[in-house]
């Protein structure tokens, strides 16, 4: 039967609360603006890879919750971040998305800071000898900034635990195979998203979707043992799918997709053959294995309905041209702008994000369950990690994700 | 008999109209047995050349094939292309620069700039009819919506 | 004289109901209250039955925002459904139009029956323990009801019924739609940077008429044109301009236009040679007929100061390609985006929106009174404009002339 306004706008007939969350979520300012104070500026998050900063004087530029920061390494070999806006009117001081410098020097009157953000020049400064500041009081705001297995994270909490502490056993899937190589970025895209960063984040811990996806339909969700695969759930949000319960890899048949091979060649050391595996950090990095290739995605939340999804490819460096080109080949082969499955990705949060903006569907469902034998491991298409995200997301905003709006009236 | 300049600006025209059109195997038979495609561009945020396709003849073929099982941007792609520059390699091979705009119009007939780029071709002057030997669309615009599965 | 500040920001020296405040075009506040107290509970026009003639036939569209799609299901009744999935809210529906044997969404591959019942859920066994079942994972179902071919719907479950609703206000087209076999032959959509009530507005207002070049030739040089009375159904907000007071037809002189002829070849059974008919349906549709061509006109809001417009028309089914080029030809020359008025109505309401915006200008004058008799109103009387605003203003539960201080009175 379909359903009537009254059946449409109460809450999905489920076992539990947990089951389901508000789509307001996804769209209402007064949320957005609070999970930047209680989410965003809480967590640990993640910036770029180490090949991106190399070198002292190597800068990366991004924002967080609006703020401009620019992510440096200094004189000292340390990795530092700094928000990116001159202590004296404000301007944005690097412009540039990246680059190499040997200081930092705003366009704006010429101030200039070092690379560990000391104030090192302020022209015709005996101006200031009256009524100060002094160069000793400028130094620019520094950010916390850590690495875990050659991922660059930033946190604005200096009370935060550390990001080892933060990431915990969540990186036992990457952290070893990371550490076997010495990796360096050779793809990056980022896309405008009309959704919200938590939609496109929770597209990729979604694995019931999978269906969707020719890709996956063809070479992954028919594979013998594809079911057999727990969900790892891991405190702090995080969580992972790789090895079966037995151990054993999980292995995707490339070769069923028109025109592919399969991925037994230029393996990164520590996997299988065709392995595939993927960890969501919490709130919003998902780290990929395909064999063969690796990609970090993470995206920039701007509104609501707007966020900016970034992609790297890693690969090895120093290998070969040929090693590279078939590497790229096959990474681009599923994500990036022209692969197959990174733009359907991208069409399933904008469609559903079309919806819930119009309140057209106040509910997102999540009561997806496949327990083991074991009762307790679940199976990668239940929805467990996405339950588990929310129940984060809850601890953190003090609100529970399936009725956050009345829970707010309650509060005034 | 001698490929004219002509002749291989047909050639590159065509490749757009039927991409447009998306008669894929029409579009196929535009180039040699082991061509090679690529979409490729530049990151200032990684300071490097990137590529975002890379396909041969089978690889291609089968993207082609997999397309109408695929979902995908919704609407059509037209391509405006103009040849400015056909360079001679000897008597079998020939260099075209074109420089090519992608204007995209959604189901509800809104029209927009897609992308642009250049396609720099390898093209094979030695039989009757040209034929393109590479293509490596270099694309200007590196922001492109939620993306495609098609060539550019 | 020129008039000052105050002059200017003051109510125009007319009676109340001869005006009404720019902000009703403007204000988020009072648009997003529109959406609630008015669009989600008045009937809207959809589609023409033409464009979904056969069992899986679709149009998808919008409504305050909501998609939604309305498809012939296989009993041949015409539903329309929230266009979202009831599991995690994708856009079921992506396309304009087209035939579809079920509704598949696209991103778990759930399946929805053109009932609006889900009748697959990929993998179901994973909601065994949680729920929900199919059963209770059907699309919303929003009210649908046709009338002379033109369908509509309405959100609210307890409004009128579509033909109670529409009333006497039939009487215009009803025969007319009733005698022709009409299927669409012309659709355009325009986003237009003003709000929809401007938008409706300017086809219930012919006043605007001085401003066409295609009325100044064709309609105002004649003698009768201002013997036509407005019909008014004063309960539902709707009007109508037909027949003169002597039941005549009024005959629009198409020649006096360079270039082209008179219409009295393939006139539509039920009109006269050049006749002109015109019914608006509060709140925002309007159905045109100039002799040989239909044309329905409506908008969708999406936000105060932003609408797409929609202009359909209609020809007579089977009928041969050249007449239907001829006829094809008539609409385009006064409607469509390559129009003459077409394109000249948009800038008027963009023109207006434009000074709105900034509070160039704080009261729209609809003062205009021409009484012919029996009560009635000339064609170039306000007369149905301060209707549709007395209407506006008793689903807002606000006066159009004054809604922001009542706002303030009562908080």
């Amino acid at each position: 039967m379909s359903r009537n306004a009254e059946e449409h706008l109460s809450p999905p007939k489920v076992a539990d609360g947990e089951s389901y969350i508000h789509a307001s979520v996804y769209t209402d300012p007064d949320l957005f603006a609070e999970e930047e104070e209680k989410v965003l500026r809480r967590t640990w998050k993640f910036v770029c890879h180490i090949s991106e900063v190399e070198k002292a004087g190597d800068y990366r530029t991004h924002q967080w919750t609006g703020v401009p920061l620019v992510t440096i390494r200094g004189n000292d070999d340390k990795v530092r971040t700094f928000v990116n806006t001159c202590s004296h009117r404000g301007a944005k001081i690097v412009r540039d998305v990246a680059g190499n410098m040997k200081h930092m020097t705003c366009f704006f009157h010429m101030w200039e800071y070092d690379l560990e953000g000391n104030c090192t020049y302020q022209p015709r400064e005996e101006g200031y000898e009256e009524l100060g500041p002094t160069k000793d009081d400028l130094s620019l705001r520094e950010i916390r900034t850590d690495i875990f297995a050659g991922l660059i994270f930033i946190n604005f909490d200096g009370n935060a635990e550390s990001l080892r502490d933060y990431i915990g056993e969540a990186g036992e899937p990457f952290e070893k195979i990371f550490n076997n190589h010495e990796l360096e970025v050779f793809h990056y895209n980022q896309t405008h998203v009309k959704g919200n960063w938590k939609a496109w984040y929770l597209t990729n811990c979604d694995l019931y979707h999978e269906w969707s996806h020719l890709v996956n339909r063809t070479t992954s969700v028919l594979t013998k043992g594809y079911h057999d695969r727990p969900w790892r759930i891991q405190p702090n949000g995080h969580g992972y799918n790789a090895h079966h319960l037995d151990g054993s890899p999980f292995q995707v048949n490339y070769k069923k997709y028109k025109s592919w091979e399969n991925r037994d060649h230029l393996v990164f050391k520590g996997l299988a053959p065709g392995e595939f595996r993927v960890t969501d950090i919490f709130p919003n990095l998902s780290v990929f294995f395909r064999a063969t290739c690796i990609r970090l995605n993470h995206s920039t939340p701007i509104a609501p309905g707007h966020c900016i999804m970034e992609e790297r490819g890693l690969a090895i460096k120093g290998e070969s041209r040929e090693d590279r080109r078939m590497r790229t080949k096959q990474f681009v082969q599923i994500w990036g702008p022209f692969s197959r499955n990174a733009s359907e990705d991208c069409a399933y949060v904008e469609a559903t994000h079309a919806c819930q903006e119009a309140g057209a569907n106040p509910y997102d469902l999540m009561s997806r369950v496949e327990k083991f034998e074991d009762g307790v491991h679940e199976r990668i298409h239940s929805d467990t990690y996405l339950r588990h995200f929310w129940g984060e997301w809850s601890r953190l905003m003090g609100r529970p994700a399936n009725n956050p709006k009345n829970f707010m009236e309650a509060a005034e | 008999m001698t490929i004219s300049d002509d002749q291989i600006k047909n050639l590159i025209y065509k490749s757009c109209r039927l991409l447009d059109a998306e008669e894929f195997d029409d579009y196929l038979d535009l180039y040699t047995e082991d061509f090679e495609y690529k979409v490729t561009n530049y990151s200032p945020e990684i300071k490097s050349d990137q590529e975002w396709m890379d396909a041969n003849r089978a690889e291609l073929k089968g993207l082609l094939a997999n397309v109408p099982l695929h979902f995908r941007l919704l609407g059509s792609f037209m391509r405006h292309a103009t040849v400015y520059d056909i360079e001679r390699n000897g008597a079998d091979t020939a260099n075209a620069l074109t420089y090519v705009t992608i204007y995209y119009t959604t189901p509800e007939g809104a029209t927009s700039v897609w992308a642009v780029g250049r396609y720099h071709d390898k093209i094979d002057v030695s039989g009757d009819t040209p034929l393109i030997a590479d293509r490596n669309m270099k694309l200007e615009t590196r922001e492109v919506g939620i993306g495609t599965h098609l060539p550019m | 004289m020129p008039r000052t500040a105050e002059e200017f920001l003051s109510p125009p020296s007319v009676p109340e109901d001869c005006y009404v405040s720019s902000s009703v075009y403007t204000d988020p506040d009072l648009y997003a209250e529109e959406e609630e107290k008015l669009l989600r509970r008045t009937w809207k026009f959809v589609c023409h039955v033409s464009e979904v003639p056969n069992i899986g036939d679709y149009r998808t569209h919008d409504w305050t925002g909501v998609p939604l799609v309305t498809v012939r299901s296989p009993d041949k009744k015409v539903r329309t459904f929230v266009n979202s999935c009831s599991h995690r809210g994708s856009r079921v529906v992506r396309y304009p139009a087209g035939n579809m044997k079920h509704m598949t969404c696209f991103f778990h591959l759930w399946e929805y029956d053109l009932y609006g019942n889900c009748t697959y859920q990929t993998r179901d066994e994973g909601y065994e323990a949680h729920g929900p079942t199919k059963e209770q994972a059907g699309l919303r179902e929003v009210r649908t009801d046709t009338f002379c071919g033109l369908v509509f719907m309405n959100f609210d479950g307890n409004a009128a019924p579509l033909r109670e609703y529409i009333g006497e206000t039939a009487t215009a087209f009803e025969s007319i739609f009733g005698e022709n076999d009409f299927e669409i032959f012309h659709l355009n959509r325009t986003h237009m940077k003003g709000n929809w009530k401007a938008w409706f507005l300017t086809n219930c207002d012919f006043y605007h008429e001085w401003g066409h070049q295609v009325n100044r030739s064709t309609n105002l040089t004649s003698p009768d044109y201002h013997d036509r009375p407005w019909r008014l159904n004063h309960a539902q907000g709707h009007g109508y301009t037909a027949r003169k007071l002597d039941n005549e037809p009024f005959v629009v002189q198409y020649k006096n236009y360079k270039g082209w002829k008179n219409r009295d070849g393939l006139v539509l059974r039920g009109l006269q040679p050049g006749e002109l008919v015109l019914t608006d349906l509060f709140p925002n549709t309007s159905v045109f007929m100039r002799t040989t061509c239909v044309r329905i006109n409506h908008s969708t809001p999406y936000g105060p100061d932003h609408t797409v417009m929609e202009e359909r028309g209609l020809g007579i089914k089977g009928e041969s390609e050249a007449d239907r080029r001829q006829r094809a030809k008539e609409f385009t020359q006064v409607w469509g985006p390559y129009s003459r008025n077409g394109a000249e109505d948009v800038a008027f309401v963009e023109e207006s929106h434009r000074c709105q915006e900034f509070g160039a200008n704080k009261y729209d004058v609809i003062s205009r009174n021409e009484p012919i008799g029996d009560g009635l109103q000339r064609p170039q009387s306000d007369a149905y404009v301060r209707l549709f605003y007395d209407k506006w203003g008793d689903y807002m539960g606000r006066p159009a002339n004054n809604p922001k201080n009542l706002m303030t009175a009562a908080e």
